[in-house]
């Protein structure tokens, strides 16, 4: 088989959302002596398009959730070739939805949309105190603090987490990045994040953004 | 509905179940399952459906997806299971209306049909959107102005004594009491002092949103606490708390839920089934005798305003119309803001749902999908009242027709190329002294009264 159709089954299996097929498909590609940038590049297409169809309503989040999961499990097969360590790629960012609020949608799709981008996501679910947020970070060793929040009563917690980051003095550590329904960019400005997203697709160019700066 | 103890005992003593394995698997599968096995379609061309044997899927589907799948609890991570008989049992004993309010300004709210010559009951306010100190009170007695408006539905309070409020902490506790009491006032400068208030919105944990029951607050016998249930077929203690607590205290229950479109439910047809059986599992878990239920979020914009969104809300209101005794309560949200052309097309295009599918009260219209500050007003009352009246006596074709239409104005129909028109704030479109409307305001409704006459078979002057 040409590697050409060797790394087309790897986007097929996997826009396919066929976890068996994806894994079978990398490891013919690294048997095979494909590259394994050319193989990860791949796998990156196959999220671009299955994000596009969810932004299309082709794919909804289930969807999105399981490729992003049969992605990671295919890029650490590749990454065991290459012999460096995840995450290496595109960054790694802890994300949670703020202490106090159980709205986790929005920040599941924002997880699943990073992961797409190749970022390593360390999700610590809803209702996450502010101090799990930097104790997260640091034992990731994370390059971004992504907060959300769905309510006008659980937004304070936002400047919290950015002032205990400042507090603890890793304000060139950590960026730190909010977004959620109330939230908007004069008021990410007032309490001093880095940066802020309207939604998933900016959040991920943000945070391209910000593990660039 | 089912005995509190008994949720209880389901609630910890149901089959365990991860939250990602319910919400990747459990129910996405049974959902598509289920939309295939009763053949249910989305056609673009039908936003409004009329087929009366769609509906009866839909119920069908609904009552089989709650027995195979449950309720999650997420406190336990265990699931609460139905029985088909209660679930349909609970629906034969809903009393198809409620009551709320009192004195001069007692009113009963009651269920209606599809294709109804009855109007819809206005509960009005910003619903749940967030209003400064400075404005809560002329917003809020904006509202109450109106005369279509027969019970109140609160803001979220920005700040109290100009600080933030903070979730758990006695500010937020607080902030939910003053909320209603506040409320209260605008309704007596309104010359209104016995409407009915459904709330709260400024707490966020189930302690906070209780504190808005007191003196001077919500009322036993008059008033009712919004009670919402988790996205996708959840709930948790601090839900059937505030269930529990407003059932005890003799407190009206609004069932509450927002759906979401493009999320774990999937798309139009298996969200239809979907948040119809959230409406109907409500009934049974919770105890309210309406649901408050949103127009589906679409998980990718936020925005509930596309063709998709429309058909699967109108398809569970009608559904509901058709095959139980609730009475359907949507909240009429427009992601333009206010006093904009868009906000009053996309108002126009909910109403005519809402009329023809037989929802017993509508709620709102605020705008901005409620994120924006100080940016509604009791105009927005007025141009819903006004857009159901328009829609009376229209059949479910008819109304389709002249939705798709609307739609298309305002960009509805084509999700990636939508844009959302800023507002304008209400101290840019009232007067501050009189709280009425700037002629400008009126004259944009006006002109696009006349506009929408012109372009379809609406008739707002009869």
């Amino acid at each position: 088989m040409s590697e050409e159709a060797l790394l087309q089954n790897v986007y097929d299996s996997l826009t396919g959302l066929n976890e068996a097929k994806t894994i079978e498909a990398t490891k013919e590609c690294i048997d095979s002596g494909v590259e394994p940038e050319k193989v990860m590049k791949r796998l990156a297409d196959a999220m671009i398009k299955i994000g596009d169809e969810f932004n299309a309503r082709k794919l909804f989040l289930p969807h999105v959730v399981i490729a992003a999961g049969i992605m990671d499990k295919a890029n650490k097969l590749v990454l065991e070739v290459l012999d460096v360590a995840e995450g290496a790629g595109a960054g790694k960012i802890v994300i949670g939805t703020i202490e106090g609020d159980i709205h986790e949608l929005g920040k599941s799709i924002v997880a699943a949309m990073l992961k797409t981008a190749g970022f390593e996501v360390i999700d610590l679910g809803k209702d996450v105190q502010v101090k799990k947020y930097l104790e997260a970070a640091v034992a990731e060793d994370a390059d971004i603090i992504a907060c959300s929040s769905l309510m006008s009563s659980t937004m304070p917690y936002l400047k919290d987490v950015v002032d205990l980051r400042n507090d603890m003095g890793h304000q060139d550590r950590f960026k730190v990045m909010v977004g959620g329904g109330p939230v908007n960019q004069t008021y990410a400005n007032q309490v001093g994040a880095d940066a802020y997203a309207e939604d998933a697709m900016e959040a991920v160019k943000v945070a391209q953004k910000l593990v660039s700066a | 509905m089912i005995d509190a103890w008994d949720v209880y005992l389901r609630s910890t003593e149901g089959k365990p179940v991860s939250e990602s394995e319910f919400d990747l698997q459990i129910l996405p599968m049974r959902l598509m399952e289920l939309a295939k096995e009763y053949d249910i379609t989305y056609d673009p061309e039908v936003v409004i459906p009329s087929d009366r044997g769609l509906f009866k899927s839909v119920f069908e589907a609904a009552i089989t997806l709650l027995v195979d799948v449950g309720f999650l609890n997420t406190s336990t991570g265990r699931i609460i299971a139905f029985d088909e008989y209660e679930l349909r049992k609970d629906l034969r004993l809903l009393p198809g209306e409620y009551r709320v309010g009192e004195g001069n300004d007692a009113y009963c709210v009651k269920r209606r049909d599809l294709e109804d010559k009855s109007l819809p009951t206005i509960v009005s306010g910003p619903t749940g959107a967030p209003l400064t100190e400075e404005y809560f009170i002329p917003i809020m007695q904006s509202y109450a102005m109106e005369p279509s408006v027969k019970e109140m539905h609160t803001a979220t309070l920005l700040t109290i004594n100009d600080h933030e409020i903070k979730s758990r902490t006695t500010a937020e506790m607080m902030a939910a009491r003053r909320e209603i009491t506040l409320t209260r006032e605008a309704t007596r400068r309104a010359g209104r002092p016995g409407l009915g208030i459904t709330g709260t919105m400024s707490g966020t944990t189930s302690e906070a949103q209780c504190f808005g029951y007191g003196p001077d607050a919500l009322r036993s016998g008059c008033d009712r606490l919004l009670v919402s249930m988790l996205n996708e077929l959840k709930v948790d203690w601090d839900v059937l708390k505030k269930a529990l607590f407003a059932q005890q205290n003799n407190l009206g229950i609004a069932n509450c839920m927002g759906p979401v479109l493009g999320g774990y439910m999937g798309g139009p047809e298996t969200t239809l089934i979907g948040h119809t059986a959230e409406c109907i599992a409500s009934f049974s878990l919770l105890g309210g005798p309406s649901i408050n239920h949103t127009l589906p979020n679409d998980a990718a914009t936020g925005h509930k305003i596309f063709s998709e969104n429309i058909f699967a809300m109108a398809g569970t209101i009608a559904t509901l119309a058709e095959h139980t005794k609730a009475v359907s309560t949507p909240y009429c949200s427009p992601a333009s803001g206010m006093a904009t052309e868009n906000f009053i097309y996309e108002i126009a295009a909910q109403a005519g749902m809402f009329a023809a599918c037989g929802s017993g009260s509508v709620l709102g219209a605020n705008g901005s999908n409620g994120a924006e500050i100080d940016a509604y007003s009791g105009m927005n009352a007025r141009i819903l009242d006004e857009s159901l009246k328009a829609f009376l006596g229209k059949s479910l074709e008819e109304t389709n027709e002249i939705v798709i239409e609307l739609i298309k104005h305002y960009g509805g129909d084509d999700v990636m190329n939508y844009t959302q028109q800023p507002p304008k704030r209400f101290h840019e479109v009232y007067n501050l002294k009189t709280l009425k409307p700037s002629n400008e305001f009126v004259d944009l409704w006006e002109n696009a009264k006349a506009n929408m006459e012109a372009t379809t078979s609406l008739d707002f002057f009869e």
